[in-house]
Protein backbone atom coordinates (compact mmCIF):
# COMPACT_ATOMS: atom_id res chain seq x y z
CA UNK A 1 0.00 0.00 0.00
CA UNK A 2 2.62 2.37 -1.35
CA UNK A 3 0.73 5.77 -2.35
CA UNK A 4 2.50 7.31 -5.59
CA UNK A 5 3.33 10.98 -3.87
CA UNK A 6 3.92 9.61 -0.68
CA UNK A 7 7.18 11.10 -0.55
CA UNK A 8 5.79 14.34 -1.00
CA UNK A 9 3.64 14.03 1.33
CA UNK A 10 6.06 13.21 4.23
CA UNK A 11 7.80 16.14 2.81
CA UNK A 12 5.16 18.39 3.34
CA UNK A 13 4.58 16.78 6.85
CA UNK A 14 7.95 17.43 7.74
CA UNK A 15 7.34 21.12 6.80
CA UNK A 16 4.59 20.76 9.25
CA UNK A 17 1.85 20.54 6.79
CA UNK A 18 -1.56 18.67 8.98
CA UNK A 19 -3.24 18.27 5.92
CA UNK A 20 -0.54 15.99 4.41
CA UNK A 21 0.24 14.09 7.19
CA UNK A 22 -3.46 13.37 7.57
CA UNK A 23 -3.51 12.09 4.23
CA UNK A 24 -0.73 9.25 5.57
CA UNK A 25 -2.95 8.82 8.55
CA UNK A 26 -5.76 7.74 6.89
CA UNK A 27 -3.52 5.40 4.22
CA UNK A 28 -2.29 3.55 7.21
CA UNK A 29 -4.18 3.64 10.12
CA UNK A 30 -5.61 0.70 9.64
CA UNK A 31 -2.14 -1.39 9.65
CA UNK A 32 -1.29 0.68 12.44
CA UNK A 33 -4.75 -0.22 14.25
CA UNK A 34 -4.51 -3.50 13.49
CA UNK A 35 -0.88 -4.03 14.82
CA UNK A 36 -1.98 -2.64 17.99
CA UNK A 37 -4.93 -5.27 18.44
CA UNK A 38 -3.07 -8.11 17.71
CA UNK A 39 -0.10 -6.94 20.54
CA UNK A 40 -2.68 -5.07 23.00
CA UNK A 41 -6.28 -6.02 22.42
CA UNK A 42 -8.96 -4.02 21.81
CA UNK A 43 -9.00 -1.71 24.70
CA UNK A 44 -6.08 -0.27 24.34
CA UNK A 45 -5.27 -0.73 20.75
CA UNK A 46 -7.43 2.54 19.77
CA UNK A 47 -5.36 4.36 22.50
CA UNK A 48 -1.87 2.64 21.33
CA UNK A 49 -2.72 3.35 17.86
CA UNK A 50 -3.64 7.33 18.52
CA UNK A 51 -0.57 7.84 20.61
CA UNK A 52 1.49 6.05 17.12
CA UNK A 53 -0.11 9.06 14.60
CA UNK A 54 0.89 11.58 17.49
CA UNK A 55 4.31 10.41 17.87
CA UNK A 56 4.48 10.06 14.36
CA UNK A 57 3.78 13.52 13.69
CA UNK A 58 6.05 14.65 16.72
CA UNK A 59 9.41 12.76 15.61
CA UNK A 60 8.63 13.02 11.68
CA UNK A 61 11.51 15.48 11.25
CA UNK A 62 13.72 12.58 11.69
CA UNK A 63 12.20 10.61 8.93
CA UNK A 64 15.46 10.08 7.22
CA UNK A 65 13.33 8.26 4.18
CA UNK A 66 13.12 4.54 2.83
CA UNK A 67 9.99 2.94 3.86
CA UNK A 68 7.84 5.02 5.86
CA UNK A 69 5.30 2.18 6.46
CA UNK A 70 7.95 0.90 8.07
CA UNK A 71 8.87 3.61 10.22
CA UNK A 72 5.57 4.06 11.43
CA UNK A 73 4.92 0.59 12.50
CA UNK A 74 8.32 0.85 14.16
CA UNK A 75 6.75 3.26 16.32
CA UNK A 76 3.84 1.37 16.95
CA UNK A 77 5.52 -1.74 17.50
CA UNK A 78 7.55 0.52 20.29
CA UNK A 79 4.36 1.94 21.57
CA UNK A 80 2.91 -1.64 22.14
CA UNK A 81 6.05 -3.16 23.42
CA UNK A 82 6.23 -0.22 26.23
CA UNK A 83 2.48 -0.93 26.91
CA UNK A 84 2.86 -4.41 27.43
CA UNK A 85 6.02 -3.65 29.36
CA UNK A 86 3.57 -1.49 32.25
CA UNK A 87 1.27 -3.77 32.05
CA UNK A 88 3.51 -6.78 32.87
CA UNK A 89 5.02 -4.37 36.14
CA UNK A 90 0.90 -4.13 37.30
CA UNK A 91 -0.41 -8.05 37.71
CA UNK A 92 -3.65 -7.01 38.22
CA UNK A 93 -3.78 -7.07 34.27
CA UNK A 94 -3.51 -9.82 32.58
CA UNK A 95 -2.22 -9.81 28.87
CA UNK A 96 -4.39 -13.23 28.08
CA UNK A 97 -7.70 -11.78 28.89
CA UNK A 98 -6.61 -8.34 27.73
CA UNK A 99 -6.30 -10.22 24.37
CA UNK A 100 -9.15 -12.50 24.57
CA UNK A 101 -11.61 -9.31 25.68
CA UNK A 102 -10.25 -7.82 22.88
CA UNK A 103 -10.41 -10.14 20.18
CA UNK A 104 -10.32 -9.05 16.53
CA UNK A 105 -12.26 -12.25 15.15
CA UNK A 106 -15.42 -10.43 17.53
CA UNK A 107 -15.49 -8.32 13.96
CA UNK A 108 -18.01 -9.22 11.38
CA UNK A 109 -16.93 -10.62 8.41
CA UNK A 110 -18.19 -10.28 4.72
CA UNK A 111 -18.39 -14.03 4.24
CA UNK A 112 -22.17 -14.95 3.76
CA UNK A 113 -21.59 -18.41 4.80
CA UNK A 114 -22.91 -18.89 8.39
CA UNK A 115 -20.71 -22.17 9.15
CA UNK A 116 -17.55 -20.48 7.29
CA UNK A 117 -17.65 -17.50 9.72
CA UNK A 118 -18.10 -19.78 12.32
CA UNK A 119 -15.33 -22.08 11.51
CA UNK A 120 -13.17 -18.68 11.13
CA UNK A 121 -14.17 -17.05 14.66
CA UNK A 122 -12.69 -20.40 15.97
CA UNK A 123 -9.87 -20.50 13.68
CA UNK A 124 -8.92 -17.01 14.94
CA UNK A 125 -9.70 -17.46 18.33
CA UNK A 126 -7.13 -20.04 18.62
CA UNK A 127 -4.31 -18.14 16.98
CA UNK A 128 -5.05 -14.90 18.63
CA UNK A 129 -4.23 -17.32 21.94
CA UNK A 130 -1.59 -18.98 20.67
CA UNK A 131 -0.20 -15.72 19.95
CA UNK A 132 -0.65 -14.49 23.02
CA UNK A 133 1.93 -17.47 24.52
CA UNK A 134 4.57 -15.78 22.36
CA UNK A 135 7.39 -13.46 23.37
CA UNK A 136 6.72 -9.94 22.41
CA UNK A 137 8.81 -9.59 19.69
CA UNK A 138 8.19 -12.79 18.45
CA UNK A 139 4.62 -12.30 18.66
CA UNK A 140 5.44 -9.13 16.60
CA UNK A 141 7.63 -10.82 14.16
CA UNK A 142 5.27 -13.37 13.33
CA UNK A 143 2.14 -10.39 13.08
CA UNK A 144 3.87 -8.52 11.03
CA UNK A 145 4.76 -11.08 8.99
CA UNK A 146 2.72 -13.03 8.40
CA UNK A 147 -0.84 -10.92 9.15
CA UNK A 148 0.52 -7.46 7.85
CA UNK A 149 3.02 -9.52 4.71
CA UNK A 150 5.87 -6.96 5.35
CA UNK A 151 8.76 -8.24 3.35
CA UNK A 152 12.12 -9.40 5.53
CA UNK A 153 13.66 -6.44 4.45
CA UNK A 154 10.55 -4.01 5.74
CA UNK A 155 10.78 -6.21 8.82
CA UNK A 156 14.21 -5.27 9.64
CA UNK A 157 13.40 -1.91 9.86
CA UNK A 158 10.29 -2.15 11.78
CA UNK A 159 11.70 -4.58 14.01
CA UNK A 160 14.81 -2.89 14.11
CA UNK A 161 17.24 -5.90 13.91
CA UNK A 162 19.02 -7.67 11.76
CA UNK A 163 17.84 -10.05 8.72
CA UNK A 164 19.15 -12.59 10.65
CA UNK A 165 17.11 -11.94 13.98
CA UNK A 166 13.98 -11.35 11.71
CA UNK A 167 14.50 -15.29 10.53
CA UNK A 168 15.40 -16.19 13.32
CA UNK A 169 12.32 -14.82 15.66
CA UNK A 170 9.95 -15.44 12.56
CA UNK A 171 10.70 -19.20 12.45
CA UNK A 172 10.62 -19.56 16.63
CA UNK A 173 7.31 -17.62 16.47
CA UNK A 174 6.09 -20.23 13.62
CA UNK A 175 7.39 -23.18 15.58
CA UNK A 176 5.62 -22.25 19.04
CA UNK A 177 2.20 -21.65 17.02
CA UNK A 178 2.66 -24.86 14.95
CA UNK A 179 3.02 -26.92 18.40
CA UNK A 180 0.18 -24.65 19.90
CA UNK A 181 -1.95 -25.34 17.45
CA UNK A 182 -1.40 -28.98 16.95
CA UNK A 183 -1.60 -29.43 20.10
CA UNK A 184 -5.24 -28.61 19.97
CA UNK A 185 -5.89 -29.88 16.56
CA UNK A 186 -9.08 -31.75 17.52
CA UNK A 187 -10.48 -28.11 18.16
CA UNK A 188 -9.77 -26.41 15.67
CA UNK A 189 -11.84 -26.64 12.17
CA UNK A 190 -11.89 -28.55 9.77
CA UNK A 191 -9.90 -26.65 7.46
CA UNK A 192 -6.92 -26.52 9.40
CA UNK A 193 -6.96 -30.05 10.19
CA UNK A 194 -7.40 -31.36 6.53
CA UNK A 195 -3.95 -30.02 5.92
CA UNK A 196 -1.89 -32.03 8.08
CA UNK B 1 28.28 -40.94 17.15
CA UNK B 2 26.62 -40.70 13.49
CA UNK B 3 23.01 -40.72 15.45
CA UNK B 4 23.96 -37.53 17.11
CA UNK B 5 25.70 -35.77 13.79
CA UNK B 6 22.20 -36.70 12.25
CA UNK B 7 19.95 -35.43 14.77
CA UNK B 8 22.15 -32.12 14.55
CA UNK B 9 21.45 -31.60 11.11
CA UNK B 10 17.79 -32.91 11.51
CA UNK B 11 18.04 -29.72 13.50
CA UNK B 12 19.13 -27.14 11.77
CA UNK B 13 16.80 -28.74 8.70
CA UNK B 14 13.90 -28.19 10.91
CA UNK B 15 15.33 -24.66 11.54
CA UNK B 16 15.28 -23.80 7.81
CA UNK B 17 11.62 -24.85 7.39
CA UNK B 18 10.02 -21.38 8.24
CA UNK B 19 12.98 -19.95 5.53
CA UNK B 20 12.20 -21.83 3.17
CA UNK B 21 8.43 -21.34 3.00
CA UNK B 22 9.21 -17.67 2.95
CA UNK B 23 11.78 -18.38 0.13
CA UNK B 24 14.85 -16.49 1.55
CA UNK B 25 16.47 -19.72 1.97
CA UNK B 26 20.03 -19.52 0.14
CA UNK B 27 19.91 -21.38 -2.89
CA UNK B 28 22.38 -24.15 -1.71
CA UNK B 29 20.82 -24.46 1.65
CA UNK B 30 17.38 -24.81 -0.20
CA UNK B 31 18.21 -27.49 -2.46
CA UNK B 32 20.00 -29.33 0.57
CA UNK B 33 16.76 -29.02 2.54
CA UNK B 34 14.84 -30.16 -0.26
CA UNK B 35 17.09 -33.57 -0.89
CA UNK B 36 16.57 -33.98 3.36
CA UNK B 37 12.81 -33.25 2.71
CA UNK B 38 12.59 -36.58 0.40
CA UNK B 39 14.44 -38.80 2.57
CA UNK B 40 12.78 -37.02 6.00
CA UNK B 41 9.34 -37.91 6.72
CA UNK B 42 9.45 -35.85 10.13
CA UNK B 43 10.43 -32.87 8.61
CA UNK B 44 8.17 -33.33 5.61
CA UNK B 45 5.30 -33.44 8.32
CA UNK B 46 6.70 -30.61 9.77
CA UNK B 47 6.44 -28.27 6.68
CA UNK B 48 3.09 -29.22 6.00
CA UNK B 49 2.07 -28.07 9.49
CA UNK B 50 4.41 -25.22 9.40
CA UNK B 51 2.46 -23.70 6.31
CA UNK B 52 -0.89 -24.54 7.41
CA UNK B 53 -0.14 -22.36 10.44
CA UNK B 54 0.94 -19.50 8.18
CA UNK B 55 -1.62 -19.76 5.68
CA UNK B 56 -4.36 -20.18 9.15
CA UNK B 57 -1.82 -16.82 9.92
CA UNK B 58 -2.62 -14.74 7.10
CA UNK B 59 -6.26 -15.52 6.96
CA UNK B 60 -6.80 -13.60 9.97
CA UNK B 61 -8.87 -10.62 8.67
CA UNK B 62 -7.63 -7.21 9.04
CA UNK B 63 -10.13 -5.13 11.57
CA UNK B 64 -11.68 -1.65 10.34
CA UNK B 65 -10.48 1.14 11.94
CA UNK B 66 -13.13 2.19 15.20
CA UNK B 67 -12.81 5.76 14.38
CA UNK B 68 -10.19 8.11 12.05
CA UNK B 69 -6.75 8.88 13.97
CA UNK B 70 -6.01 11.90 12.14
CA UNK B 71 -4.92 14.71 14.19
CA UNK B 72 -6.98 17.46 14.82
CA UNK B 73 -4.50 19.90 15.58
CA UNK B 74 -0.68 19.75 15.26
CA UNK B 75 0.34 17.86 18.79
CA UNK B 76 3.27 20.16 20.56
CA UNK B 77 6.44 19.48 19.25
CA UNK B 78 8.13 19.02 22.62
CA UNK B 79 11.63 20.69 23.40
CA UNK B 80 14.27 18.23 24.42
CA UNK B 81 17.20 18.89 25.93
CA UNK B 82 18.41 15.65 24.45
CA UNK B 83 21.09 16.53 21.72
CA UNK B 84 23.06 18.90 24.79
CA UNK B 85 22.64 15.26 26.87
CA UNK B 86 23.76 12.90 24.20
CA UNK B 87 26.69 15.34 23.67
CA UNK B 88 27.75 15.67 26.94
CA UNK B 89 27.50 11.27 27.32
CA UNK B 90 29.41 11.03 24.35
CA UNK B 91 32.48 12.80 25.93
CA UNK B 92 31.92 11.51 29.05
CA UNK B 93 32.37 8.30 27.31
CA UNK B 94 35.20 9.13 25.21
CA UNK B 95 36.64 10.46 28.47
CA UNK B 96 36.02 7.48 29.96
CA UNK B 97 37.85 5.41 26.34
CA UNK B 98 40.30 7.24 27.07
CA UNK B 99 41.28 7.12 30.37
CA UNK B 100 40.65 3.23 29.84
CA UNK B 101 43.07 3.49 26.82
CA UNK B 102 45.97 5.27 29.60
CA UNK B 103 45.46 3.48 32.18
CA UNK B 104 46.29 0.13 30.02
CA UNK B 105 48.94 1.75 28.29
CA UNK B 106 50.68 2.31 31.69
CA UNK B 107 49.41 -1.57 32.89
CA UNK B 108 51.57 -2.56 29.85
CA UNK B 109 54.31 -0.61 30.95
CA UNK B 110 54.13 -1.73 34.47
CA UNK B 111 54.42 -5.26 33.48
CA UNK B 112 56.64 -5.31 30.32
CA UNK B 113 59.15 -3.86 32.67
CA UNK B 114 59.64 -0.26 31.02
CA UNK B 115 62.10 1.79 32.15
CA UNK B 116 61.18 4.36 35.00
CA UNK B 117 62.23 3.27 37.87
CA UNK B 118 60.69 1.85 41.18
CA UNK B 119 57.96 -0.18 38.76
CA UNK B 120 56.70 -2.44 41.53
CA UNK B 121 56.55 0.36 44.14
CA UNK B 122 54.10 2.74 41.39
CA UNK B 123 51.97 -0.41 41.02
CA UNK B 124 51.20 -0.97 44.37
CA UNK B 125 50.73 2.35 45.42
CA UNK B 126 48.69 3.27 42.13
CA UNK B 127 46.38 0.17 42.58
CA UNK B 128 46.20 0.99 46.55
CA UNK B 129 45.64 4.85 46.99
CA UNK B 130 47.38 7.35 44.85
CA UNK B 131 46.26 10.28 47.25
CA UNK B 132 48.01 8.64 49.56
CA UNK B 133 51.08 6.83 48.27
CA UNK B 134 51.82 9.55 45.36
CA UNK B 135 52.64 12.45 48.20
CA UNK B 136 54.93 10.23 49.83
CA UNK B 137 56.85 8.95 47.24
CA UNK B 138 57.52 12.43 46.02
CA UNK B 139 58.18 13.74 48.75
CA UNK B 140 60.35 11.33 50.19
CA UNK B 141 62.69 10.67 46.62
CA UNK B 142 65.27 12.85 47.60
CA UNK B 143 65.46 11.76 50.91
CA UNK B 144 65.55 8.24 49.88
CA UNK B 145 69.54 7.50 50.50
CA UNK B 146 69.43 8.61 54.06
CA UNK B 147 66.84 6.58 55.65
CA UNK B 148 67.72 2.98 53.23
CA UNK B 149 67.47 -0.37 54.67
CA UNK B 150 65.35 0.88 57.68
CA UNK B 151 63.58 -2.40 59.30
CA UNK B 152 60.89 -1.84 57.20
CA UNK B 153 61.51 -4.22 54.32
CA UNK B 154 59.97 -7.04 55.68
CA UNK B 155 56.35 -5.97 56.73
CA UNK B 156 56.60 -4.81 53.25
CA UNK B 157 57.12 -7.95 51.76
CA UNK B 158 54.75 -9.39 54.09
CA UNK B 159 52.12 -7.19 52.31
CA UNK B 160 53.03 -7.11 49.30
CA UNK B 161 55.90 -9.99 49.44
CA UNK B 162 54.06 -12.28 46.27
CA UNK B 163 56.51 -11.65 43.75
CA UNK B 164 60.20 -11.93 44.55
CA UNK B 165 61.77 -10.11 42.71
CA UNK B 166 60.48 -6.72 44.03
CA UNK B 167 63.06 -6.67 47.01
CA UNK B 168 66.50 -4.66 45.10
CA UNK B 169 63.75 -1.98 43.38
CA UNK B 170 61.66 -1.59 46.25
CA UNK B 171 63.78 -1.17 49.32
CA UNK B 172 64.37 2.60 48.74
CA UNK B 173 61.15 3.44 47.68
CA UNK B 174 59.54 1.54 50.92
CA UNK B 175 61.91 3.08 52.87
CA UNK B 176 61.02 6.90 51.41
CA UNK B 177 57.31 6.46 51.69
CA UNK B 178 57.24 5.27 55.20
CA UNK B 179 58.65 8.88 56.61
CA UNK B 180 56.02 11.19 55.29
CA UNK B 181 53.37 9.50 57.14
CA UNK B 182 55.38 8.92 60.03
CA UNK B 183 56.51 13.18 60.03
CA UNK B 184 52.95 14.23 60.25
CA UNK B 185 52.78 11.48 63.32
CA UNK B 186 55.73 12.79 64.90
CA UNK B 187 54.38 16.93 64.85
CA UNK B 188 51.21 16.14 64.97
CA UNK B 189 51.69 14.76 68.28
CA UNK B 190 50.82 11.24 68.87
CA UNK B 191 49.50 11.06 65.50
CA UNK B 192 50.88 7.47 65.00
CA UNK B 193 48.43 6.49 67.29
CA UNK B 194 45.61 7.43 65.52
CA UNK B 195 46.51 5.91 62.05
CA UNK B 196 46.46 2.21 63.13
CA UNK B 197 42.27 2.11 63.24
CA UNK B 198 42.44 3.46 60.03
CA UNK B 199 45.28 0.97 58.99
CA UNK B 200 42.91 -2.15 59.42
CA UNK B 201 41.12 -0.80 56.79
CA UNK B 202 43.14 0.97 54.65
CA UNK B 203 45.34 0.48 52.12
CA UNK B 204 47.06 3.47 52.01
CA UNK B 205 47.66 3.83 55.40
CA UNK B 206 50.06 0.75 55.50
CA UNK B 207 53.61 1.99 55.00
CA UNK B 208 52.73 4.33 58.43
CA UNK B 209 51.82 1.04 60.24
CA UNK B 210 54.99 -0.77 58.49
CA UNK B 211 56.84 1.01 60.79
CA UNK B 212 55.12 0.39 63.85
CA UNK B 213 54.83 -3.36 62.99
CA UNK B 214 52.44 -4.50 66.48
CA UNK B 215 50.30 -1.13 65.56
CA UNK B 216 48.62 -3.07 62.29
CA UNK B 217 47.88 -6.45 64.33
CA UNK B 218 46.52 -4.98 67.60
CA UNK B 219 44.91 -1.75 67.08
CA UNK B 220 42.82 -1.91 69.87
CA UNK B 221 46.00 -1.87 71.88
CA UNK B 222 46.76 1.86 70.24
CA UNK B 223 43.21 3.14 70.76
CA UNK B 224 43.97 4.21 74.33
CA UNK B 225 46.63 6.55 72.63
CA UNK B 226 43.99 7.99 70.37
CA UNK B 227 41.66 8.65 73.22
CA UNK B 228 44.54 10.63 74.68
CA UNK B 229 45.34 12.95 71.65
CA UNK B 230 44.52 16.57 71.98
CA UNK B 231 41.51 17.83 69.68
CA UNK B 232 42.74 18.20 66.54
CA UNK B 233 43.95 14.67 66.45
CA UNK B 234 41.27 13.45 68.56
CA UNK B 235 38.78 14.52 65.33
CA UNK B 236 40.94 13.17 63.23
CA UNK B 237 39.85 9.10 64.00
CA UNK B 238 36.40 9.84 64.18
CA UNK B 239 36.88 10.57 60.37
CA UNK B 240 38.98 7.82 60.02
CA UNK B 241 37.16 4.93 60.21
CA UNK B 242 34.33 5.90 58.33
CA UNK B 243 36.09 6.88 55.33
CA UNK B 244 39.01 5.04 55.57
CA UNK B 245 41.52 5.08 52.73
CA UNK B 246 40.28 7.51 50.08
CA UNK B 247 38.88 10.24 51.75
CA UNK B 248 40.36 13.53 51.47
CA UNK B 249 39.45 13.72 55.12
CA UNK B 250 42.97 12.16 56.04
CA UNK B 251 44.42 14.72 53.86
CA UNK B 252 43.27 17.57 56.33
CA UNK B 253 44.97 15.29 58.47
CA UNK B 254 48.49 16.00 56.83
CA UNK B 255 47.68 19.57 57.15
CA UNK B 256 49.61 19.96 60.00
CA UNK B 257 52.25 18.57 58.27
CA UNK B 258 54.85 19.88 55.82
CA UNK B 259 53.15 17.27 53.24
CA UNK B 260 50.41 19.04 52.49
CA UNK B 261 51.36 21.11 49.71
CA UNK B 262 52.61 18.00 47.57
CA UNK B 263 49.14 16.38 47.94
CA UNK B 264 47.58 18.02 44.68
CA UNK B 265 44.00 18.51 45.01
CA UNK B 266 42.79 16.01 41.86
CA UNK B 267 45.22 13.34 43.79
CA UNK B 268 43.71 13.75 46.94
CA UNK B 269 40.05 13.54 45.19
CA UNK B 270 40.06 10.98 43.21
CA UNK B 271 40.55 7.74 45.05
CA UNK B 272 37.70 8.21 46.60
CA UNK B 273 35.33 6.65 43.66
CA UNK B 274 36.82 2.97 43.49
CA UNK B 275 39.99 2.07 45.95
CA UNK B 276 38.04 3.05 48.66
CA UNK B 277 35.08 0.26 47.97
CA UNK B 278 37.19 -2.52 46.33
CA UNK B 279 40.61 -2.06 48.00
CA UNK B 280 40.13 -1.26 51.77
CA UNK B 281 37.80 -4.53 52.59
CA UNK B 282 40.34 -7.33 51.44
CA UNK B 283 44.30 -5.63 51.57
CA UNK B 284 44.72 -6.53 55.24
CA UNK B 285 45.19 -9.96 54.32
CA UNK B 286 45.93 -10.15 50.72
CA UNK B 287 48.44 -7.36 49.77
CA UNK B 288 49.01 -7.11 46.12
CA UNK B 289 46.85 -10.20 44.44
CA UNK B 290 43.38 -8.40 45.85
CA UNK B 291 44.61 -5.07 44.53
CA UNK B 292 45.78 -6.01 41.44
CA UNK B 293 42.31 -7.93 40.85
CA UNK B 294 40.50 -4.76 41.75
CA UNK B 295 42.42 -2.83 38.99
CA UNK B 296 42.24 -5.23 36.46
CA UNK B 297 38.32 -5.49 36.88
CA UNK B 298 38.04 -1.22 37.09
CA UNK B 299 40.13 -1.42 33.73
CA UNK B 300 37.83 -3.91 32.69
CA UNK B 301 34.34 -1.58 33.61
CA UNK B 302 36.43 1.45 32.04
CA UNK B 303 36.82 -0.39 28.60
CA UNK B 304 33.38 -2.25 28.56
CA UNK B 305 31.88 1.30 29.33
CA UNK B 306 33.79 2.72 25.94
CA UNK B 307 32.88 -0.09 24.16
CA UNK B 308 29.51 0.29 25.34
CA UNK B 309 29.52 3.96 24.33
CA UNK B 310 30.30 2.87 20.46
CA UNK B 311 27.48 1.07 20.68
CA UNK B 312 25.44 2.52 22.81
CA UNK B 313 25.68 5.47 20.21
CA UNK B 314 24.71 4.11 17.43
CA UNK B 315 21.53 2.28 19.40
CA UNK B 316 20.52 6.08 20.66
CA UNK B 317 20.78 7.48 17.04
CA UNK B 318 19.16 4.42 15.64
CA UNK B 319 16.56 4.44 17.87
CA UNK B 320 16.42 7.92 19.22
CA UNK B 321 14.58 9.20 16.81
CA UNK B 322 11.32 7.68 17.59
CA UNK B 323 11.83 4.84 20.24
CA UNK B 324 13.24 7.01 23.03
CA UNK B 325 10.58 9.59 21.97
CA UNK B 326 7.56 7.22 22.05
CA UNK B 327 8.13 5.85 25.10
CA UNK B 328 8.71 9.01 27.11
CA UNK B 329 5.29 10.21 25.54
CA UNK B 330 3.32 6.48 26.76
CA UNK B 331 5.67 6.46 30.01
CA UNK B 332 7.19 3.84 29.56
CA UNK B 333 8.50 2.74 32.85
CA UNK B 334 11.11 0.36 31.56
CA UNK B 335 12.50 3.31 29.51
CA UNK B 336 12.90 5.26 32.05
CA UNK B 337 14.57 2.67 34.80
CA UNK B 338 17.13 2.26 31.81
CA UNK B 339 18.02 5.98 31.41
CA UNK B 340 18.69 5.87 34.79
CA UNK B 341 20.40 2.40 34.50
CA UNK B 342 22.65 3.99 32.05
CA UNK B 343 23.46 7.47 33.60
CA UNK B 344 24.58 5.54 36.63
CA UNK B 345 27.20 3.32 34.33
CA UNK B 346 28.10 7.46 32.73
CA UNK B 347 28.65 8.06 36.15
CA UNK B 348 30.83 4.99 37.42
CA UNK B 349 32.49 4.99 34.32
CA UNK B 350 33.12 8.62 34.27
CA UNK B 351 34.41 8.00 38.03
CA UNK B 352 36.66 5.25 36.82
CA UNK B 353 38.09 7.47 33.85
CA UNK B 354 38.86 10.06 36.52
CA UNK B 355 41.07 7.57 38.50
CA UNK B 356 42.57 6.35 36.06
CA UNK B 357 43.61 9.34 34.37
CA UNK B 358 44.99 10.59 37.89
CA UNK B 359 46.77 7.99 38.67
CA UNK B 360 48.57 7.94 35.19
CA UNK B 361 49.31 11.19 35.78
CA UNK B 362 50.76 10.72 39.08
CA UNK B 363 52.57 8.12 37.70
CA UNK B 364 54.30 9.99 34.39
CA UNK B 365 55.02 12.58 37.12
CA UNK B 366 56.72 9.89 39.75
CA UNK B 367 58.76 8.50 36.73
CA UNK B 368 59.56 11.78 35.66
CA UNK B 369 61.01 12.60 39.30
CA UNK B 370 63.05 9.07 39.66
CA UNK B 371 64.60 9.18 36.58
CA UNK B 372 68.16 10.32 37.44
Amino acid sequence: MVIADEAQLVHRSQSGDLDAFNTLVQVYQRQAYNLCLRMLGSAAAEDAAQETFITAYRRISSFRGGNFRAWLLRIAANICCDALRHRRSRPAASLEAALEAGSPTDVPSPLPNPEEETLRRELGRHLQQGLATLPAEQRLAIILRDIHGLSYEELTEALGCSLGTVKSRIARGRARMREYLMARRELLPRQFRLKQ
Amino acid sequence: MLKVFLQFRHRRFRRDLSAYLDGVLPQRARRRLEAHLDSCQACHQELTELRSTVEALGSLPMTEVPRSFALAAAPVVEVRPRPTARRLEFGLRLATATAAFALTLVLIGDFAGLPGGGDKEEMRGGFLSAAQETPAAMEAAPAAPDIKGIQLEEPLFRLYGPDGEVSPTETPAAATEAPPVEIPAAEGMAAADETPPAVVATPAEIPGAEETPPATEAPPGETPAAEETPPPIGAAPVQTPAAVGATPAEIPGAEETPAAEQTPPAVAAAPIETPAALAPVTTDTHGEQTTVGAGASEEEDAEKAATEGAEGGEETEAYASYDQAAAEEAEGGGILREEAVRWLEIGLGAGVGVLAAVWALARLQRSIGNRP
